[in-house]
């Protein structure tokens, strides 16, 4: 039955329109991920407006290929350039650059390109696999258990978005306060609305997510220096890696593969984190350890392959849950839900055919990114050195006429540019944005699962500890803080000594 | 041991953010708590706020035991004139946008961040400026179809 819903996905991209869409949402997301500073979640916040004029299977085409052409746009600039197109392509800069100055960087843009596709096949399987099962169990998820992980995302998020999980707990707080703007979603009555009749609606996902990841850096780039990029030149026939490069490339991938799509499942930069993990993993185990660093194989493609993995692997809290662990996954179900579509444990039972076109969508998607990469390289690297005196005002009138579409409202066009503004503070005094937007759109989730929780159990959450799958998620959170006290406490005193 | 003082920066931050979390608070209150039995609509917001005011504060004594440098993006020769000059531009696209419509704000608004990110001479600003609204015109006006305000065109 599994197999026949999936080929009913594979269906949908038949009509035009469908492939049309993962190829612009393809190149576009590679174009992305090349451009350092524009990432995912801008993008796709940014196509949100157009997506709505289309059906929800376009729209969902369309943000899953920016979201996977992202990560891999995002190598090749940090192989030939040295300058990460997005946040987890830091690690790639590392042992990539080192390649490519040794004139080994066409075989690692071949090897990142096909690593990415194995692993992003395996996160997909898995994503095939896992998700309709979570699903399925989620469906004995009630408020207390929706509550537990509520609490566990805060923990989380707060504590691995950034430095400073204190910060990062101030930007989640100010995130579910400002969802609260508005009429309130259980009773009706208008809070922080100050008699303005546009808070009355509330302050919308979009404004804030493209003020804060796309007007903020559009100002941070205007005021900064540019340095004009060295670029290393590539040819199509200079992509073919050695035996040994492949050879040394096989563990790596499988590793980085299934590590990735697990990171993936916990709330935070998912991306990040595995290429860090993987990373260290690889160092830790390899037998040419002193090469990291200086262009080691394992270095490099292990890490892609992890970023890929959960970047798919980051979706299925979102689809199985409807809970979001990071900017990205918001945005997505932020589109979702302008078209009617509620993901969750009964996104499977009510329009399962989103799900097997999402899965259909990732399938082509990492096929095309795999044949567009390649050969389309040189080209690829070639935006990263457009000047941004020429970008960046065409993106801002993008960003400005996107938001003002969304809702006909200049309203939302305020609340971008003061989150803009803001956002440059934010990223000056290292405040991480993504808590932020996680909040706002996980607001309404978290004040209802609250309040029905307070409701079920008669004022109070301690009968949430009777229950096993909320028991089980409060122990993961407790977990998490006391490892992270006793490894500070360890830190500190190894410092002291 | 004597502590540093907190950076001017991160204090006006705690600042700012205790503030705002006992106004949201103190606005609260004053939608109602309700009870626990009955949660009324002020009970989030009041635990949110909290959450902020008492962060605020736990920033502020952290700062001062191991005090934080910004980044100096903002340091940069010229950079506040221009952060200044480029949120005015994109606040005038806002105010202006019923008079001058989007088409000639476009223009305007890319002619303006170009100059303002230090793009030499005028021909090449001017020609990215029309190619701009050559390119927002086919997506927005001709593939999207959607209706913008004309302003003075209508």
């Amino acid at each position: 039955m599994e197999f026949d819903a999936l080929i009913n996905g594979f269906t949908t991209f038949l009509a035009v329109k469908y492939i049309l869409a993962c190829l612009i949402g393809a190149l576009l997301g590679t174009v992305i991920g090349v451009l350092p500073g524009l990432g995912p979640t801008t993008t796709m916040s940014l196509m949100l407006p157009f997506t709505v004029s289309q059906d929800a299977t376009f729209g969902i085409i369309m943000l899953t290929g920016i979201l996977v052409g992202s990560q891999y746009g995002g190598s090749t600039t940090s192989i030939l350039v040295n300058i990460p197109g997005e946040a987890a392509s830091v690690v790639t800069c590392l042992d990539g650059y080192q390649m490519a100055k040794k004139g080994r960087g066409g075989p690692a843009l071949a090897l990142v390109a096909v690593g990415s596709f194995i692993a992003g096949t395996v996160a997909i399987v898995g994503t095939q696999v896992f998700a309709p099962l979570l699903g399925a169990a989620a469906l004995s998820f009630g408020p207390p258990e929706f509550l537990a992980l509520m609490i566990l995302c805060f923990i989380l998020l707060s504590n691995l978005s950034g430095d400073s999980p204190i910060k990062g707990s101030c930007m989640f707080a100010l995130g579910l306060w400002l969802s609260a703007i508005g009429v309130g979603p259980l009773d009706g009555v208008a809070r922080f609305s100050f008699g303005v009749d546009d808070l009355m609606l509330g302050i919308e996902f979009l404004p804030v997510a493209v003020g804060l990841f796309g007007i903020s850096e559009i100002i941070i780039t205007t005021v900064s220096p540019y340095v004009p990029p060295l670029l290393e030149k590539i040819r199509l026939r200079d992509l073919y890696p050695n035996g040994e490069e492949v050879r040394r490339s096989v563990g790596p991938v499988s590793r980085g593969s299934v590590l990735g799509f697990f990171v993936g499942l916990i709330p935070g930069p998912a991306t990040v984190i595995a290429t860090f993990v993987s990373y260290a993993l690889e160092k830790r185990i390899s037998k040419n350890a002193e090469e990291f660093g200086h262009g080691a194989v394992e270095g490099l493609v292990g890490p892609e392959s992890a970023n890929n993995s959960a970047c798919v692997g980051s979706m299925i809290p979102l689809l199985t849950l409807g809970i979001p662990f990071n900017a990205p996954s918001a945005v997505l179900l932020a589109g979702l839900l302008m078209h009617n579509v509620e993901p969750g444990p009964l996104l499977f039972q009510n329009a399962p055919q989103v799900f097997w076109t999402y899965i259909a969508a990732l399938y082509i998607g990492n096929v095309v990114l795999l044949f567009l990469n390649l050969p389309l390289v040189g080209i690829f690297a070639r935006v990263a050195t457009i000047r941004p005196v020429i970008l960046m005002p065409v993106v801002s009138t993008i960003c400005l006429l996107g938001v003002y579409c969304s809702r006909n409202n200049m309203f939302d066009v305020w609340v971008m540019v003061i989150a803009g503004v803001i956002g440059v503070f934010f990223r000056i005094w290292k405040y991480p944005v993504a808590p932020l937007v996680v909040g706002l759109i996980l607001g309404p989730m978290a004040e209802n699962s609250f309040r029905k929780t307070l409701l079920m159990f008669h004022g109070s959450l301690v009968p949430m500890l009777e229950r096993p799958i909320a028991l089980t998620i409060l122990a993961a959170a407790a977990i998490f803080i006391i490892a992270k006290a006793v490894y500070y406490v360890v830190r500190r005193r190894s410092a002291a000594a | 041991m004597r502590r540093a003082p907190a950076t001017t920066g991160i204090l006006i931050w705690c600042i700012l953010l205790f503030v705002l979390g006992v106004t949201i608070m103190a606005s609260s209150l004053q939608i109602g708590f309700g009870r626990f039995t009955k949660p009324g609509p002020g009970l989030f917001p009041f635990l949110c706020g909290a959450i902020l005011a008492v962060q605020s504060i736990v920033l502020y004594l952290v700062d001062r035991r191991s005090p934080e440098k910004g980044d100096d993006v903002l340091r940069y020769p010229g950079a506040l004139p221009r952060f200044f000059w480029l949120t005015v531009a994109l606040v005038l696209w806002i105010l202006l946008m019923p008079v001058l419509g989007w088409l000639s704000l476009t223009f305007l608004v890319t002619l303006s961040i170009a100059k303002i990110m230090g793009a030499e001479g005028w021909w090449k600003p001017l020609l990215l400026a029309a190619a701009n609204c050559v390119f927002t015109y086919v997506l927005f006006g001709y593939l999207l179809a959607i209706d913008l305000p004309l302003g003075f065109w209508a």
